[in-house]
């Protein structure tokens, strides 16, 4: 068989195909992305004001409905019930050409164009979702960073703040009793809340201990922002919180310019 | 049986299913239903008309089975996808009221427990009430609601100041709408369940930790 004669009578499979990539960009009625849609929308709601709105969404409940409708009832029913299944092609045409009726292209457009939906969504959401799955780990990850840096920033100001027979610095961080009328550097350990088996997001660094004021480093387990970016414990592009404790001015301030 | 039928049929049972969950809140279950109930329909027609289906007609019948394979596939990568969003926007919601609430008790008490120590005005030694009060006083308004005026539509934390004696003062911090732990937890304000922390302050130091 000539592949002219092959090709003519692929040719109504051809052109429907193109057309439903063509309405593929064009149709925005894939049901399972206006239900995520509006999900996400809900979601939002539910974020700022702890409540569902409890608002119906008619104009995308209808549209997903008339998705689901002539995805998958009108489109396959026309398409398979205008095939001609006669094996003796005795409708086809001396080229090849087999003439098919506007119902079987209506039909066919239709439901190649839910398949390359089915195809294309499922690729893109798979690739979508595990890009914003290692985002949001990335910024839960910093989340986490700043909350526990927090918890060890405000204990060393208090640690700062208690005289010495409280097991305080008495107004400094050089100057943390050792129990035996000695004193020693503020250090992590000092800290009750510095258990590194119960600090999940990262390792925490004490730097430039002065009298009044110490800077602590929290670098996380995740990339950051910059991929060059040179952490304090040598590492390269990590996650990384700074706080400047300072307790006889604002107790704590993170440190931005120092954060990655 | 004629394909209007079939059409027919298919359409009401679609949209019937498609009405039967609430139509307010989610429409996923709308959704989902009426999709599983769109796949057992075309299950059921290919099904009745395979037999009489020959060539190209069959090749038709296997990219409905692939459409429904994808479709399902779809629906299920979408769906999760939608309720990991849901549940990633509560945990930051949870989070956030976790950094706002331990600042906004922790610093306070810190900045008291700091003038207790080191008295920097002229009316010296005061104990921690009157710290507080002289610094605070003007920031605590009616039902022990501290610094912000949040009503219920703001999903700021609210700080309450508990108790406020000579040598201990109580904050609590409740998140007007997150929810915590335990779903009968009383809170502060009477309302149950929410997200709850309390710090302590003593002249020994600040206790701070979260109840709900």
């Amino acid at each position: 068989m000539k592949w002219k004669t092959k090709f003519n009578r692929w040719l109504p499979w051809i052109v429907s195909f193109a057309v439903a990539a063509i309405l593929l960009l064009f149709l925005g009625i894939w049901p399972y992305e206006i239900a995520d849609r509006v999900s996400v929308l809900e979601s939002i709601n539910m974020f700022s004001s702890g409540t569902p709105t409890m608002r119906p969404y008619w104009n995308d409940r209808i549209l997903s409905l008339v998705g689901i409708v002539l995805f998958f009832v009108v489109g396959p029913v026309l398409w398979f019930s205008s095939e001609d299944s006669r094996p003796d092609r005795s409708g086809e045409l001396s080229n090849g050409f087999q003439p098919k009726s506007l119902m079987w292209y209506l039909g066919a457009i239709l439901t190649l164009t839910g398949l390359l939906f089915g195809v294309a969504g499922t690729a893109f959401q798979l690739f979508h979702q595990t890009n914003i799955e290692q985002s949001v780990q990335r910024s839960r990850n910093a989340d986490h960073l700043r909350q526990e840096i927090s918890t060890l920033g405000l204990q060393a100001a208090e640690l700062f703040l208690l005289p010495h027979d409280r097991g305080g610095g008495n107004g400094s961080f050089t100057r943390i009793p050792n129990g035996n009328g000695s004193f020693h550097p503020i250090t992590l350990e000092d800290l009750e809340a510095y258990q590194p088996e119960q600090l999940n997001a990262g390792t925490y660094h004490l730097d430039e201990v002065t009298d009044s004021t110490i800077l602590i480093y929290g670098v996380g387990t995740h990339d950051g922002k910059e991929p060059d970016f040179k952490n304090i414990n040598g590492e390269t592009g990590r996650n990384q919180v700074v706080v400047l404790i300072e307790p006889f001015d604002k107790i704590m301030r993170f440190q931005s310019q120092l954060r990655n | 049986m004629n394909r209007w039928i079939w059409t027919a049929v298919g359409v009401a049972a679609v949209t019937g299913a498609f009405f039967i969950p609430s139509q307010t809140g989610s429409i996923w279950p709308s959704v989902l239903l009426s999709s599983g109930t769109a796949m057992v329909f075309l299950a059921v027609y290919l099904l009745g008309e395979w037999k009489s289906a020959a060539g190209s007609k069959k090749a038709i019948g296997v990219v409905l089975l692939l459409l429904m394979l994808f479709s399902v596939a779809s629906a299920a990568i979408y769906y999760r996808g939608s309720l990991q969003q849901e549940q990633i926007l509560m945990d930051i919601r949870e989070t956030i009221f976790h950094g706002i609430a331990k600042t906004q008790i922790q610093e306070p008490m810190l900045t008291t427990l700091r003038e207790y120590y080191y008295p920097q005005d002229e009316r010296g030694e005061q104990n921690l009430q009157e710290i507080f009060t002289g610094k605070y006083g003007s920031k605590i308004g009616d039902d022990d609601l501290f610094q912000y005026g949040q009503d219920r539509d703001d999903p700021s934390p609210m700080i309450f100041v508990e108790t406020l004696e000579p040598g201990r003062i109580v904050m609590v911090g409740q998140s007007p709408i997150a929810k915590g732990i335990q779903e009968e937890y009383q809170n502060y304000d009477g309302s149950a369940g929410l997200v709850q922390t309390r710090g302590v302050l003593t002249p020994e130091g600040v206790r701070y930790e979260v109840e709900n």
